[in-house]
């Protein structure tokens, strides 16, 4: 298996539609892994990539909403609902839960198709944007604390002569730890460095007194 | 005057001495002394130097000469010194010798004195001889003559009529002023001309001459003259011209005076007082004329009398009433016809106002032509001079027949009401305009305990509570001022106070009347406390079977004859949510169900016209719209006559009861009919389930194949493979779709020989994925050497999966252990075969009550299950029952009869 190549995990408790499934996103050159409860995927090492989840509402145990809840918290595959009974409070609390999709047995291959697609390729930017944001976070914990004080005046906007002022220090110094910042947070320019702050949650200092 | 005087002997001594003393001188002497003293006429002989030588006796006595006077010149003598110029006259006389007469006043006597010569026996004048003739009365009379005719012509000058006297010959010898003014004519010009020859100043005197002169041709009697003259200066005026004759004893010439008299005016006056009087007689004629219309028209009979009481008119009623004359009815002959118990007091009445002038009032009957008699009210009133005395009665009758008809019925009805108001039990008492009581009856006096005495003159207030008083006092003002009523005046309910101080309630009836201007109200007051009484104790006792009837638990109501609602009990009220004028517009037909209206009615009509009792069951609709059965039974209550009167009428719902039976009725074939409905839903499910999984992976397998036969290298074995899932998938549903279907069929309740094992198995098969599902452990213990049954294997396998899925479902809530579905067949009996299906759940209160129709758990069933069960397993002469420990497990078990046994049976 490619680490990097998409893949497709199924769950449902009937053999047969595990079977056919596995057998049509194959077809769709996609990676499939097929389980037959919660609790198995739950147990299974899932690979580092874009990944989808087409999940039965119907299982024995954990039921396919009770598992999209729990895997919420979690950096889990968008989820592609299948069902059987197909009654509208259901869909309605899975779409609500932020499922990408509820499809109804039997349902098109279009649809599934289209459905997983969409999935993966929200996954890869939600994996994307997480990797984005464990740099950034890397490079932040490179700075000193006196510069990380520094970084909100910075982003700001403000002179660094009016941040001297308000942490007690002279403009060059102010100077030198802005150069730092920008080395190491790898910002190119200064709206760069405002667009990780903003990314990394760090609030901008407001006027100071 | 006259002084003592001796024999008068002076003067003879003057003669003596004078003519010598002659004897026969003497005696001649002597003797015309005597003459002359016998003379009356005053001589007095005067000397030629005015002394006197002799004077008479009468001289003496009438001129106031004494003796001493003899000899004493005349001017010293009073009488003749008032002589004027005495003695020049006697000079005179004595030369001259003619006599001259003086006049003589002495104070009021005249005399007239000749003088005349006095010629001596030698007829030498010795002086002269005055004679005083005594001409007082002469005078008198002439001067009264003159007087007179002065007077007189003043008088004729100042009478305004003209007047002339004419002579014998018709001449004017004299007239007065106002005659030559009138007739325009000097004095002159006038003076001897015959009257009728007047008027050349004035020229139309023509016809005038003419008629006095036919006038004095008559005769010269007194006589008038009426002539109409034209005169210049005045016109046209009428004369009355009067010629009186006078004739004066003494002279021969008789004279004839005419008085003329302007009488223009006057007959201009009396023409128009003549037209006046007869504008006024036309008059007078016309109102007599009226007056009698008048009086012979008035509907009364007007009589007049003299003042002595007399008849002297009557009128042409009183005649035609009567039928007499006015001769029959005088003298007191009107008497007779009047009724004899009236005529004394009518006769005494009649009299005395004659007798006094006072006016005349009475009353009596007066007999009709035809002898009835009616009564009259007769008046009579004096006309009276200046003097207060009688001039004539003025009377009238009047017929008061009916008025007095009315009276004596008005007394009697009177008489009537009296009597009445004194037995009256009520209280009866009137009232003046200020409120205070004129009367009482003796009621009023039994009612309140006073003395009739010590009410009366007191204000109706004091037999009222002291509340009370303002109130009416107030009411009684406003009425008095604006006439309205803050009470109803036929019967109000008040409190009244007796003198005891007691209050108790009372009933008033009050009216108003007017007498004699004033007003008057009279109360009827009834004492009502025995009837509050009674009343107060039927309320209670209306109230308590009030209560007793609203307690009853069913609908009473009762009815008129026509059908109207005349009382209803609460529950009536209650159940339609109506009052009683509400329920009698609906007529209580309204309120029954539309295909029970035809049978009511004709039910009715029949127990009206047969007198049976009606009895019907129907349909109400209750206030909330629901329609209740109910059994209605009416009673009619009858009159003497047997005419219904009342209807009593009872209603008694029936409703649970009919439910409750016609579930009994139905049930069965509800049962069957519901059966299959409501295991359809459960059944829905399960086909739902078992039909989509297979036809989700046949349509998936089909996209696959699809998809691995277009890849790029296409994978064949792929492909292969998905079809021949397909196959398989597909066949499978065919088979779920083959035994929904044989569910379905309506066969007739087989009765072939079964396996009740195989039937478990394959019901099992169909709870299998709901049972995994919901994480039920399924364990099955089914005796191998189990006989046959008979029976029908679509029920038995209906009876069976519904007792499965409710085991399995009965798990639903348990986590504290595991959930396991137990099930179990054994041979319990040669006979029977017994089922157990076991399950762990919550356990039943009650195992019977799980199998009554409609009793359910479930939030949506029908809780018809396990009473189709029931009735599956009775079908198949079997029994269905229920055991349960609460908190472990209920365990459902069902026996059948087997194989010979179940033969011989069916």
């Amino acid at each position: 298996m490619n680490p990097d190549s998409p893949i497709v995990f199924v769950i449902d408790d009937d053999f047969r539609v595990r079977e056919s499934l596995c057998s049509l996103v194959s077809s769709m050159r996609l990676q499939v892994a097929v389980f037959g409860s919660a609790a198995e995927f739950l147990e299974c090492e899932k690979p580092d990539a874009p990944a989808c989840l087409v999940l039965d509402l119907q299982l024995p145990g954990t039921s396919g909403l009770e598992l999209q809840q729990q895997l919420a918290n979690g950096d889990a595959p968008p989820i592609v609902f299948i069902s059987g009974h197909g009654d509208i409070p259901s869909s309605v609390r899975a779409m609500k839960a932020g499922a990408i999709e509820f499809l109804s047995k039997p349902f098109s291959e279009q649809a599934l198709m289209h459905a997983i697609n969409n999935a993966i390729t929200i996954d890869r930017t939600t994996r994307q944007k997480r990797t984005e944001l464990a740099e950034l976070q890397s490079h932040y914990s490179l700075l000193t604390p006196r510069e990380r004080e520094v970084l909100p005046f910075v982003v700001a906007g403000y002179a660094n002569k009016v941040t001297a002022a308000d942490l007690g220090t002279s403009e060059i110094t102010i100077g030198v730890h802005r150069g730092q910042i920008m080395r190491k947070m790898e910002a190119k320019s200064l709206a760069e460095l405002v667009r990780m702050a903003d990314k990394l949650g760090v609030a901008r200092t407001s006027k100071p007194v | 005057m006259t002084t003592q005087r001796g024999p008068v002997n002076h003067t003879r001594t003057g003669l003596e001495r004078a003519n010598g003393p002659d004897a026969a001188t003497n005696v001649a002497a002597s003797e015309l002394i005597t003459i002359l003293d016998a003379v009356e006429v005053p001589v007095i002989v005067l000397r030629r130097d005015s002394t006197i030588s002799y004077f008479n006796k009468a001289a003496a006595d009438v001129l106031g000469l004494s003796p001493l006077d003899s000899g004493r010149a005349s001017r010293d003598i009073p009488v003749l010194a008032a002589m004027p110029h005495l003695e020049k006259h006697c000079s005179d006389v004595i030369a001259g010798g003619a006599e001259s007469r003086v006049n003589l006043r002495d104070r009021e006597r005249w005399f007239i004195v000749r003088i005349s010569r006095y010629t001596a026996a030698d007829l030498q004048v010795a002086g002269t001889v005055l004679t005083f003739t005594n001409v007082t009365a002469f005078r008198a009379s002439t001067d009264q003559a003159i007087y007179e005719r002065e007077f007189t012509k003043a008088i004729l000058n100042t009478v305004a009529d003209p007047l002339i006297v004419l002579s014998a010959d018709h001449r004017i010898q004299t007239g007065n002023y106002a005659f030559y003014t009138m007739f325009g004519v000097s004095r002159d010009d006038a003076q001897g001309i015959q009257l009728w020859e007047l008027g050349n100043a004035v020229s139309e005197l023509a016809p005038f001459r003419q008629q006095l002169k036919e006038m004095f041709a008559i005769s010269p009697q007194s006589q008038s003259l009426e002539a109409d003259n034209v005169f210049t200066t005045k016109g046209l005026r009428t004369l009355i011209v009067n010629a009186h004759p006078l004739s004066f004893p003494g002279h021969s010439e008789s004279k004839i005076l005419v008085t003329f008299r302007d009488i223009t005016e006057r007959k201009q006056a009396e023409a128009g007082l003549r037209e006046l009087n007869e504008g006024l007689e036309k008059q007078v004629r016309v109102r007599t004329e009226e007056l009698s219309l008048i009086i012979e028209t008035i509907p009364g009979l007007v009589w007049c009398a003299a003042p002595d009481g007399e008849l002297n008119y009557l009128n042409r009623r009183i005649l035609d009433y009567t039928g007499a004359t006015i001769d029959a009815m005088s003298k007191l002959g009107w008497t007779s016809f009047l009724h004899p118990d009236d005529q004394e007091s009518t006769t005494h009445a009649w009299l005395h106002a004659v007798a006094t002038g006072q006016a005349y009032e009475t009353q009596f009957r007066l007999r009709r032509y035809d002898g009835v008699y009616r009564w009259f009210s007769a008046h009579g009133q004096a006309a009276q001079d200046n003097n207060g005395g009688v001039t004539r009665w003025y009377g009238l009758l009047i017929d008061i027949c009916d008025r007095k008809t009315a009276e004596e019925a008005l007394k009697s009805s009177e008489e009537k009401h009296r009597v009445i108001v004194e037995a009256a039990n009520d209280a009866v008492i009137s009232m003046d305009e200020n409120g205070l009581i004129l009367l009482a009856n003796p009621a009023t006096v039994r009612m309140f305990g006073y003395e009739l005495a010590e009410i009366l003159g007191k204000p109706l207030t004091l037999l009222m509570p002291e509340s009370m008083r303002n109130l009416h006092e107030n009411g009684y003002k406003r009425y008095l001022a604006t006439g309205e009523r803050h009470l109803n005046w036929h019967g109000v309910e008040v409190t009244a106070l007796r003198r005891n101080g007691q209050e108790f309630p009372v009933e008033v009836s009050f009216g108003e009347m007017m007498s004699e201007g004033h007003r008057i109200f009279t109360g009827f007051i009834r004492d009502i406390s025995e009837k509050k009484k009674a009343e107060e104790t039927l309320r209670a006792s209306e109230q308590s079977l009030r209560l007793i009837v609203d307690s009853i638990p069913g609908m009473v109501c009762t009815m008129t004859a026509r059908g109207e609602l005349e009382f209803v009990n609460r529950q009536v009220y209650v159940y339609f949510g109506m009052n009683l004028d509400e329920l009698n517009d609906w007529s209580l037909i309204g309120a029954v169900h539309e295909d029970d209206v035809e049978r009511v009615v004709a039910r009715w009509r029949h127990s009206v016209e047969t007198g049976e009792p009606y009895e019907v069951e129907l349909r109400h609709r209750r206030a909330d719209g629901a329609y209740r059965w109910f059994f209605v039974r009416g009673l009619p209550l009858r009159d003497a006559e047997n005419r219904i009167v009342r209807w009593y009428i009872v209603l008694t719902d029936t409703e649970d009861r009919r439910r409750a039976e016609e579930a009994l009725r139905c049930s069965e074939t509800r049962l069957s009919q519901a059966t299959r409905t409501a295991t359809i839903g459960e059944f829905a499910a399960a086909i739902a389930h078992e039909i989509n999984q297979p036809l989700a992976a046949v349509v998936a397998n089909g996209h696959a194949c699809l998809r691995w036969l277009s890849n790029q290298p296409p994978g064949l074995d792929k492909a292969q493979e998905a079809a021949e899932r397909i196959v398989r998938d597909g066949t499978e549903a065919g088979e779920v779709v083959r035994r929904i279907r044989a569910l379905f069929r309506h066969a007739p309740l087989e009765r072939i020989e079964l396996n009740l094992n195989e039937v478990i198995d394959e019901v099992l098969h169909l709870v299998s994925g709901e049972a995994a599902k919901r994480r039920v452990g399924v364990e099955t213990e089914l005796a191998e050497d189990l006989p046959a049954v008979i029976g029908d294997r679509i029920q038995l396998q209906q009876l069976v999966f519904n007792l499965l899925l409710n085991g399995i479902e009965a798990m639903d809530s348990i986590l504290d252990r595991p959930k396991k579905l137990f099930i179990r067949t054994t041979q319990e009996s040669p006979e029977t075969a017994l089922v157990n299906i076991q399950d762990s759940g919550v356990g039943l209160t009650d195992p019977e009550k799980v199998f009554e129709a409609f009793f359910t758990t479930k939030e949506n069933g029908m809780g018809m299950g396990l009473a189709i069960c029931r009735s599956i397993a009775e079908a198949h002469h079997g029994r269905l029952w229920a055991t349960s420990v609460e908190g472990t497990g209920t365990t459902f078990s069902f026996t059948l009869p087997v194989g010979a046994r179940a033969n011989n049976e069916s």
